[in-house]
């Protein structure tokens, strides 16, 4: 069964019966209309787990420019006013009240009914590299990257709280059951490597990285669950038990495997649920990845220069620097979809030392990528997304900055997109995108990544409950502007 | 009154539509009318439609000479345009006249008449604006056929492929290029601005601001300034709602000026540099790019069966196009040259290549070296030396080129110069010295193409900075003295 059998499939429904309908109606309800209602393609997917799945898309809508995407999800929202957006006139302001035309009648998360005051920035900024974009000098290392990074200072979401911006960032709705960015790239295009999960999350450790993230920013929502985001540990051994028990050798295993697909078959001839073939091809893959794991782990195979590169102490001790060396290695082998979230970005109070702590635990780490990626060649077709699911505020809020939609900033990299530009901009106080056609709402990022990878947003689509679904729902605009 | 006649004037081309209008609208009312149970027009409402009709098409046509008097059009087209608009005009007034003394006879045959005249005046007038094949030229082959319009694939594909012994540099390379992106405007019909691109003698004559050529200055030859104008600049050629000319194109024609605007040079003659040697090449069909694009559905269906035999990664890299992207990267040490030589059956359909990390050699790069259309090359951590990069020379339409972590030399970086298309080159981990990787990098920069917008930018600094202070204290006259370059030669780099 390598490939989908559309007479097969016609077997199976000439074979029920009004009988057998009736005996089994109860399980059957659900599985009547699979054979027309689900895409005969993703049908197919689910019915050969054992090959490969390449994709729903049989050839990208245009010529794509990425193969593979990371994404630095910098949990909490950085304050894009210290570190990508310098704002004089706010520094001017700093410690008066905010001017109420500004913010008269909008929505704000803890600073509602307060009296809002101007904050400005402590920090010093600096023109950079020959593009001469501006970055703060908390991030010294991201400085050196600054004609490789296009920085969108007009980023602007609909979510001002942690979990559901999170929510919005990943899969452009706020409403649980919408799949990730992840789970729409690998049902898109699938992934080159069939001994590695195609998407993969890693959540770094570290002192202020305490908030919680939850597992549903990386789920496949209604597609299939092989699509979901797999997180792997980032501390210690990066998936737990995948070393045979005493006594069981790989072929023993295989046996094992092999048994357990043939009666796992068994109940998909009876009751043609997908979720099975995903058990059964997630098996599988477990199988592999007993080989696979232990050899990505292994940073041995790393020279002292490039852990100094990342600023890797000890590898595989869950910082952010050894997740981003890490991330480099499973996208050297297949991965399609790397998602590092860092935590510790949410600083309601004590600004300065903890932007401090945070920026010295991930600028080096984030630059190191980037650059390690472009010595090796791969960032030509790898795409880098850096930022938050939110900004910070332009008022203060007791000694931090309270969430912030209105605008924050990201920098993106690699996959053709033009190093040394600064897309979008943001009134004198930082407080919103302006619309000089370069505003950049989360819809458009997804359009855009996506297009990076030839993919027309408004085409990959997904029918479900009666509705086709997409990543961008019914907006986004690619800003075709970014790309060099 | 000058302005006042200049402002009535264009207001031709809105006015001119009320005629259309109401003459179209009395045709249909009489044509329906002969229908019994369509209401037929009353003589009344037929007088008074007419005296309507009559006077706008006198205003229009009035506003029209007032239009051509301007001189921003000439040629044929534009005098056809007028005589019909004239007559037209006529023959609404004739036709009222014709209603005020009830001759009935006369009346049908002159309104269609009438029509007839209105609908070529339209047309042409049409034509005028948007260019004489502005509706022929999307129509189907079949049609231009039968409508005697010359298709303009075939008419290109006539002087395929290009011999430079024979090839005329002004009929065969510069002229099509004119011929395409300004006749339309400035040609025998339609003539704006007094010039007339469509013959070289024509060329010679100018236009109405004068020469097209300053002799041993291309840059200063009034056809390469307003191509090199800012899109949004008012003199700017081809004007911004129109087809532009592409960089390779404007090369061209730079060339052609550059080699002194001759009439009769064959290509051989004129001795291309490698630049524009490069874009006939491309343009006109050289020996070694005259493979025809590989069939699709072939393709895929190789693809597919070469990738599972194998266990590459294999995939189409556009919806319509053949091109693939090909990675052996996951295969590793398991995948050699013997491999590589299997894809030799889908080698004119693959784009990218990755063969990093696995056991590709020197001897198996032959292989690759058939791969002509190749854009991407991963070779990283392979075991490909210098002699093996002799492979990669034919692969004129290759971009990036990875050969970090291997055992290539500076020697290697020499069969790269060879390389025309090259932008992106990863040499990291290799023995290539730094200094030698700068000087590809100059030699492979278009120093050209910098050097018109550095003179561009320099140019309009000096616009601004005039006009926003200018101070005169008197002293300073410095004589500026500027030697132009020998004809031919262009000005040396700064």
């Amino acid at each position: 069964m390598s490939d989908f059998d559309p007479t097969n499939l016609l077997h199976h429904q000439r074979a029920w019966s009004r009988r057998t309908f009736l005996g089994k109606s109860a399980q059957a309800i659900g599985t009547l209309a699979l054979g027309s209602l689900l895409d005969s393609r993703l049908f197919a997917a689910a019915a050969a787990p054992a090959a490969r799945w390449r994709g729903i898309l049989p050839a990208p809508h245009f010529l794509p420019r990425a193969k593979r995407i990371i994404h630095l999800c910098m949990a909490g929202g950085p304050s894009h006013v210290d570190l990508f957006d310098p704002k004089p006139e706010l520094n001017r302001l700093d410690g008066q009240p905010f001017p109420e035309s500004f913010t008269k009648g909008q929505q704000l998360a803890q600073l509602q009914n307060t009296v809002l005051l101007a904050r400005g920035s402590p920090y010093t900024f600096s023109r950079c590299g020959l593009s001469g974009q501006i970055i703060s000098d908390l991030l010294p290392h991201t400085q050196t990257i600054a004609d490789d990074i296009c920085i969108v200072r007009s980023m602007h979401t609909e979510q001002i709280n942690h979990d559901p911006a999170h929510a919005f960032m990943n899969t452009g709705s706020i409403i649980k059951g919408r799949p990730s960015m992840g789970s729409w790239l690998l049902y898109g295009l699938g992934s080159e490597a069939d001994n590695l999960p195609g998407y993969i999350v890693l959540m770094s450790n570290g002192p202020g990285a305490d908030q919680p993230v939850s597992a549903r920013q990386w789920s496949s929502g209604f597609l299939p669950s092989r699509f979901q985001g797999v997180q792997f540990y980032s501390k210690g051994a990066p998936v737990h038990y995948v070393g045979n028990p005493d006594g069981v050798c790989q072929s023993t295993q295989r046996q094992v495997i092999d048994e357990i697909a043939r009666l796992n078959g068994f109940q998909e001839e009876a009751s043609l649920d997908p979720e099975i073939q995903t058990r059964v091809s997630q098996y599988e893959l477990a199988f592999k990845m007993q080989t696979s794991v232990p050899e990505l782990a292994d940073l041995s195979s790393e020279p002292q220069s490039i852990l100094d590169l990342y600023g890797v102490k000890q590898p595989g001790d869950g910082s952010f620097a050894s997740n981003c060396l890490l991330a480099r290695r499973l996208i050297e082998r297949g991965t399609r979809f790397v998602q590092l979230y860092h935590r510790g970005w949410d600083h309601h109070g004590d600004l300065d030392p903890r932007l401090r702590q945070v920026c010295r635990l991930t600028d080096q780490p984030a630059a190191a990528l980037v650059k390690d990626l472009k010595q090796r060649g791969l960032l030509e077709d790898t795409l880098v997304i850096w930022g938050g699911e939110f900004g910070r505020t332009p008022m203060g809020q007791g000694s931090g900055r309270d969430h912030h939609i209105n605008a924050f900033s990201i920098w993106m990299a690699g996959a053709g997109i033009r190093g040394g530009l600064t897309w979008g901009s943001t009134d004198e106080l930082g407080y919103r995108f302006l619309k000089d056609g370069q505003e950049m709402h989360v819809h458009d990022l997804h359009a855009t990544m996506l297009a990076t990878f030839g993919i027309d947003h408004t085409k990959l689509v997904h029918r479900y409950q009666g509705r086709d679904f997409r990543l961008t729902d019914v907006h986004g605009r690619v800003a075709t502007g970014i790309f060099a | 009154m000058e302005n006042l006649a200049l402002f009535l004037g264009r207001l031709h081309p809105l006015v001119v539509h009320l005629p259309i209008g109401i003459l179209l609208l009395l045709a249909l009312f009489e044509l329906a009318g002969r229908w019994s149970r369509f209401p037929r027009l009353g003589e009344g409402q037929r007088t008074a439609v007419l005296v309507f009709g009559a006077v706008a098409a006198l205003v229009a046509a009035g506003l029209g000479w007032l239009l051509a008097e301007q001189g921003d059009f000439s040629g044929s087209l534009l005098e056809r345009h007028q005589l019909l608009g004239f007559l037209t005009a006529a023959a609404a007034v004739a036709l009222l006249i014709v209603q005020g003394l009830r001759w009935t006879r006369v009346y049908a045959p002159l309104l269609t008449v009438t029509v007839v005249l209105l609908s070529a005046a339209g047309h042409y007038g049409g034509a005028l604006v948007h260019g004489e094949d502005y509706l022929t030229s999307l129509l189907p082959a079949r049609w231009q056929a039968v409508l005697g319009v010359e298709p303009a694939a075939a008419a290109q594909a006539r002087t395929l492929p290009l011999d430079p012994a024979t090839a005329q540099v002004f009929a065969d390379v510069a002229h099509p290029i004119l011929q395409q992106r300004c006749v339309s405007c400035h040609g025998e019909a339609k003539t704006q601005g007094d010039l007339r691109l469509d013959s070289w003698e024509a060329m010679l004559l100018g236009g109405k601001h004068g020469a097209l050529f300053k002799p041993g200055d291309v840059a200063g030859s009034r056809l390469i300034q307003r191509l090199l104008l800012p899109l949004d600049h008012e003199e700017r050629m081809p004007p911004k709602t129109k087809p532009q000319l592409s960089e390779e194109e404007l090369t061209l024609l730079e060339w052609w000026v550059g080699s002194g605007a001759p009439q009769l040079r064959t290509v051989a003659q004129a001795a291309p540099p490698p630049e524009v040697a490069e874009i006939l090449a491309e343009r006109f069909g050289g020996s070694a790019d005259a493979e025809p694009v590989p069939d699709r559905g072939a393709v895929l269906a190789q693809a597919t069966a070469l990738g599972e035999r194998l266990g590459i990664e294999i995939r189409p890299l556009s919806a319509e196009a053949p091109w693939l992207t090909v990675s052996a990267r996951l295969q590793l040490k398991q995948f050699g040259d013997a491999q590589l030589a299997e894809l030799a059956a889908i080698g004119p359909a693959i784009h990218w290549l990755d063969l990093g990390e696995t056991a590709v050699t020197d001897a198996g790069l032959a292989t690759v070296a058939a791969m002509r259309e190749l854009r991407r090359l991963q070779l990283d951590r392979t075991a490909v030396t210098d002699a093996g990069l002799a492979s990669v020379t034919p692969l004129s339409r290759l971009e990036s080129l990875n050969l970090f972590g291997t055992a290539v030399t500076d020697d290697g970086l020499t069969a790269l110069k060879a390389l025309p298309r090259l932008r992106r080159l990863h040499v990291w981990q290799t023995r290539i010295t730094p200094a030698a990787a700068e000087a590809l990098a100059k030699e492979q920069t278009d120093a050209r193409r910098i050097r018109r917008w550095e003179d561009e930018i320099a140019a309009r600094e000096r616009m601004i900075r005039a006009e926003q202070f200018e101070v005169t204290t008197g002293e300073t006259f410095p004589a500026v003295k500027v030697a132009f370059p020998p004809p031919g030669e262009e000005k040396a780099a700064p």
